[in-house]
């Protein structure tokens, strides 16, 4: 049994206020970590995968769930996916006031025969499933939220070009794990880039782009959304993992690139084999590995 | 030299007089945009023409949701890899001009819902009401039908899946653009987004070829249908890739369509459903299936 974990991949730029929350993170990890274990040991994987990230989506300290960046508007729009390696997707995405993004993504697999659900009918179909009303912002991300606003004077809509520089990047949470009979899943939740655009969707939700299963492994994404869904990144580490041991898999897509862009990849191949590759200064990472845990946060 | 290959739906289709004239239509509009303004220009101009028929589902004419909603979706991609779409938008008149600009004006590339819809109207974009008589018909027919059907609704919708209109087009200086465009199925779940928004899935470009699918939206994502063909063109023709790709589909249990031009100027198109409206223009050669 296997699982891996990471909480964003991320370059500190100084100034950040992550650079002194290194700790923190890392006992975020080990607790989403500690969570995910538990049912991996009584249960499958895809159950592990969730329950990690409702653990990284109730901390503030990750983007995702409470303490999602912020959109234009101010607002916490969502972006969560799950998948398993028997090819069960599903997606939310631009996904308002709820607590557990990725488990209104578990109802849309259970309940529908859609990959995708988007939008104000997304945040009804989580009222419908008995999902209440959260408000996930918090201070922090209001008050970062402001000095974009501010900073991006009048015209910044729909030039974001302009203030790139202060869009944080976008650090979805990832979890991939591999259960007793050989079942890999992947859970992926974000607040996506602050100061985005309101309805901009990222890498997260896309089968494909921030997350891919087979039966030759699974590949969970991270960083800058536009340009992961662009290669297909989860896609080509999991083609990757036919031929390949998982830690090239995760490693040649980024390097591949003829454009660098700030990302990192997890996966676990069929073998089991567990991989984590990122260009950026900073990705938490917590692993389990047939009883050996393991927390690193690649600095 | 120019190309430019249309389709307008595949699956249970009666091909009628009709479908062959919006078919037509298009095409000639899209191949006098394609040899004056380039590919872009010319599969924009293509899929303008169907958003604008009624009888297609995309645009005016779209597929009503659930709630007896019209909410498309639609992308456009360059063989330069350049990127645009909008899911779930409603009230516009031609949702593939909102995907275009998205690519040119945004940072992002796919844009949804309500925030969609609000930069529609920031670019000017007056409100539109796409719904047409038919397609109410349609949605109560499927309603009656599935409620036959239940609790098997699932097998009932996938069966009932049809119809995205797309483009693809090369220029003389041998740019490729891609365009599709959907009002995705009769009585989808409200905020549906299915594979035509999707990079890689309904619609996919880069300096190997170009694709665009039609057929079953979620099993065309997940097989990322439109990559694959393109990514197949690297060493083989549009002509050996597109059959294949779609032969493998169906053995698989994915209806669906598939068009395409690879980098060489080579059209192919295949479809495993009853039918595909389709019709292509090669340096001034008409073909129509309709």
């Amino acid at each position: 049994m296997q699982l891996i974990i990471h909480g964003g991949a991320w370059n500190d730029h100084g100034g950040s206020l992550r650079a002194v929350a290194g700790i923190r993170y890392q006992e975020g990890i080990q607790r989403a970590l500690d969570r995910g274990i538990a049912l991996l040991e009584r249960g499958n994987a895809l159950e592990a995968v969730i329950a990690s990230i409702e653990v990284l989506e109730d901390d503030p300290l990750f983007n995702c769930g409470t303490g999602s960046s912020l959109n234009l508007d101010g607002q916490a729009q969502m972006d969560a996916a799950v998948m398993t390696s028997e090819g069960s997707f599903a997606a939310v995405a631009a996904l308002q006031n709820v607590q557990h993004p990725i488990a209104v993504a578990r109802e849309v697999m259970t309940r529908t025969d859609h990959l995708l659900l988007a939008g104000e009918a997304a945040t009804r179909f989580a009222r419908s499933c008995g999902f209440p009303s959260y408000d996930p912002t918090t201070d922090s991300q209001r008050s970062l939220w402001r000095e974009i606003v501010d900073h991006g004077q009048a015209n910044l809509l729909p030039h974001l070009a302009s203030f790139r520089d202060l869009q944080r990047c976008s650090d979805t949470v990832g979890a991939v794990a591999r259960d007793r009979s050989g079942q890999l899943a992947i859970a992926c939740s974000t607040g996506g880039l602050a100061g985005k655009l309101p309805g901009r969707v990222g890498d997260t939700p896309i089968l494909g782009a921030g997350l891919f299963a087979s039966r030759w492994g699974a590949a969970a994404a991270t960083g800058h959304g536009e340009q992961i869904m662009r290669r297909l990144l989860a896609f080509r580490a999991v083609q990757v993992m036919r031929r390949e041991p998982v830690w090239k898999a995760v490693a040649i897509p980024l390097s591949l690139s003829s454009q660098t862009f700030p990302g990192g990849l997890i996966g676990i191949d069929w073998r089991g084999q567990i991989g984590y590759f990122a260009n950026t200064e900073r990705m938490p990472v917590g692993i389990y590995d047939r009883g050996r845990i393991q927390i690193r946060s690649l600095d | 030299m120019c190309q430019l290959i249309v389709h307008g739906g595949a699956g249970k289709i009666r091909s009628s007089q009709l479908y062959r004239e919006g078919l037509e239509e298009s095409l000639r509009r899209g191949y006098g945009a394609l040899e004056k303004e380039g590919a872009l220009e010319g599969v924009i101009a293509a899929v303008l023409s169907l958003e604008a028929n009624p009888l297609f589902n995309c645009g005016t004419g779209s597929a009503l949701n659930l709630d007896g909603e019209v909410e498309m979706d639609a992308s456009v991609m360059t063989s330069e890899e350049r990127f645009g779409a909008v899911g779930s938008l409603k009230r516009v008149e031609h949702p593939i001009l909102i995907a275009r600009r998205v690519m040119e004006e945004t940072d992002h590339l796919l844009i949804v819902g309500d925030g969609a819809e609000r930069l529609a109207r920031y670019w000017g974009y007056p409100l539109y009401d796409p719904v047409v008589e038919s397609r109410q018909n349609e949605l109560e027919d499927v309603k009656r039908k599935g409620s036959a059907f239940l609790p098997n609704l699932r097998r009932f919708l996938v069966e009932e899946a049809k119809g995205t209109v797309g483009a693809v087009a090369r220029d003389r200086s041998g740019f490729i653009a891609v365009a599709t465009s959907t009002g995705g199925y009769a009585a989808k779940l409200p905020g549906r987004i299915g594979d035509s928004a999707i990079l890689g899935a309904g619609t996919y470009a880069s300096r190997w070829g170009g694709a665009s699918a039609t057929g079953h939206g979620e099993q065309i994502w997940r097989k990322l249908l439109c990559f694959e063909a393109v990514e197949g063109m690297r060493n083989d023709p549009a002509g050996r890739v597109i059959p294949r790709l779609v032969r493998e589909a169906k053995e698989q249990g994915c209806s669906c369509g598939l068009i395409g031009i690879d980098w060489r100027g080579r059209l192919s198109q295949a479809f495993n459903t009853e039918a595909m409206l389709w019709g292509s223009i090669e340096d001034g050669q008409w073909t129509l299936n309709a």
